[in-house]
């Protein structure tokens, strides 16, 4: 016995009155009808069960290496806070209650000895004030020659605009409360991201680029 | 797979971009919920299968595949999820055909129209009647005119199982609305006589 193609099959099956009896019944059926809000209430469900998909194998590596360094430079970058210096200063403001009072005497003294009269408020204002920035000049030259980071955004191959990262940012951001499990925060960055840049390839390309950038900063920064 | 606009947008959605699944729950969301809310004839429990079906979309999205598209991975899915649906309700049709001719109309309507929407219950109560997989089959290849190899992988059988299941449903339905609608129904015996013949 031969064996039928589809087609055959397919023919054999034909009815067009059961067809058009059929198509009568759900003609103009209202259930039917492009449902307003269907997408976004199926999207809550979505994101509100809290089940995340798992990672593909090839992207978790990407991910956990790059999030980690690219939140933390985005939230830098947003706040304009990609100053080296500041850290110094943190950490060597602890001893600088003792130097106060040691600074006055030292500085003090030969003022006092060369100029019989010195006005003595100046004496003493002056030694309060200098000591800090005395106290930076000798090591930030030691360990921060080239101080301003923003510089390296500015070296980058491809600076991106202000717009671009801003959205890139937000793009960053959704990755990144997305790994953390926060669906509806993800969601909000997300969408946040894409009104900022509606064009996904440039939006993709420049949360590459934010990436990349977040791994030289943080690779040379130890 | 990555060639296509669903093919991109599915590569997006793995990457972890949301806006990207909503985009593919967009472009699919109607489809499948008229395939639920044809086969359990219950826009909210439709509503609620297509919640559904996203989902498990959605935790499985790793393994989807576009080729050619996830639409018949969707319906399978919704499919299966109707068929419980139906089962934990029982045998009993959400239409009751005794019920059908003493149905009160809501606004005053032309008798056309009264005649029209009692034979689209009858109808709807027939198809009822049917077991699922075949009322599935039947909806897809007449309403939807999807090919028999779409039905077979939605239904997760083979091309034959498709068929057949086409064919039982089929005469079923035609036997269910001619008995229930008599002389009036619009297509005749005629046709059948000829369907007989052809597979003979």
């Amino acid at each position: 016995m031969k064996m039928r193609r589809t087609d055959t099959f397919e023919q054999e099956l034909r009815d067009p009155e059961l067809a058009a009896l059929l198509r009568e019944v759900y003609a103009d059926d209202p259930a039917l009808d492009e449902s307003t809000g269907r997408t976004e209430r199926i999207m809550r469900r979505v994101l509100t069960t809290g089940v995340r998909p798992a990672p593909a194998p090839w992207l978790a590596w990407g991910w956990a290496t790059g999030l980690a360094a690219a939140a933390a430079v985005v939230v830098m970058l947003l706040l304009g806070a990609l100053n080296g210096p500041k850290t110094d200063l943190v950490k060597d403001d602890q001893p600088a209650s003792a130097p106060k009072e040691q600074v006055v005497p030292q500085r003090a003294a030969p003022l006092l000895a060369d100029q019989p009269l010195p006005a003595p408020r100046d004496t003493v204002k002056a030694p309060v004030e200098q000591p800090r920035r005395a106290w930076l000049r000798p090591n930030p030259p030691k360990q921060h020659e080239p101080a301003p980071e923003p510089p390296v955004l500015a070296a980058d191959p491809a600076p991106p605009t202000e717009p671009t990262v801003v959205a890139a940012a937000l793009y960053t951001a959704g990755s990144a409360a997305q790994t953390v499990g926060d669906y509806e925060m993800a969601y909000e960055a997300y969408s946040a991201s894409y009104e900022t840049m509606p064009n996904p390839e440039t939006l993709l390309a420049a949360s590459d680029a934010l990436l990349l950038m977040a791994r030289d900063t943080t690779g040379s920064g130890g | 797979m990555a060639n296509t606009e669903e093919g991109r947008l599915l590569t997006r959605a793995q990457r972890g971009d949301l806006v990207a699944y909503e985009e593919l729950v967009r472009m699919h969301q109607l489809r499948v919920f008229a395939h639920c809310y044809r086969l359990v004839g219950n826009a909210a429990e439709a509503e609620d299968l297509v919640s559904e079906t996203f989902l498990r979309a959605f935790q499985h999205l790793q393994s989807l595949r576009a080729d050619p598209s996830i639409i018949h991975w969707l319906l399978r899915v919704a499919n299966n999820l109707g068929i419980s649906v139906i089962r934990k309700r029982g045998t009993q049709p959400m239409v009751d055909l005794e019920e059908v001719g003493e149905r009160p109309s809501e606004t005053p309507t032309p008798e056309e129209e009264l005649l029209r929407s009692a034979r689209r219950d009858v109808v709807r109560a027939c198809l009822d009647q049917l077991p699922v997989k075949e009322r599935a089959a039947v909806l897809m290849f007449y309403l939807e005119e999807r090919p028999l190899e779409e039905i077979a992988k939605v239904l997760g059988c083979g091309l034959a199982g498709a068929k057949s299941r086409v064919h039982r449903a089929r005469h079923k339905l035609r036997a269910l609305v001619m008995a229930e609608l008599g002389e009036d129904l619009p297509f005749g015996q005629e046709k059948g006589a000829d369907y007989e013949d052809a597979t003979n």
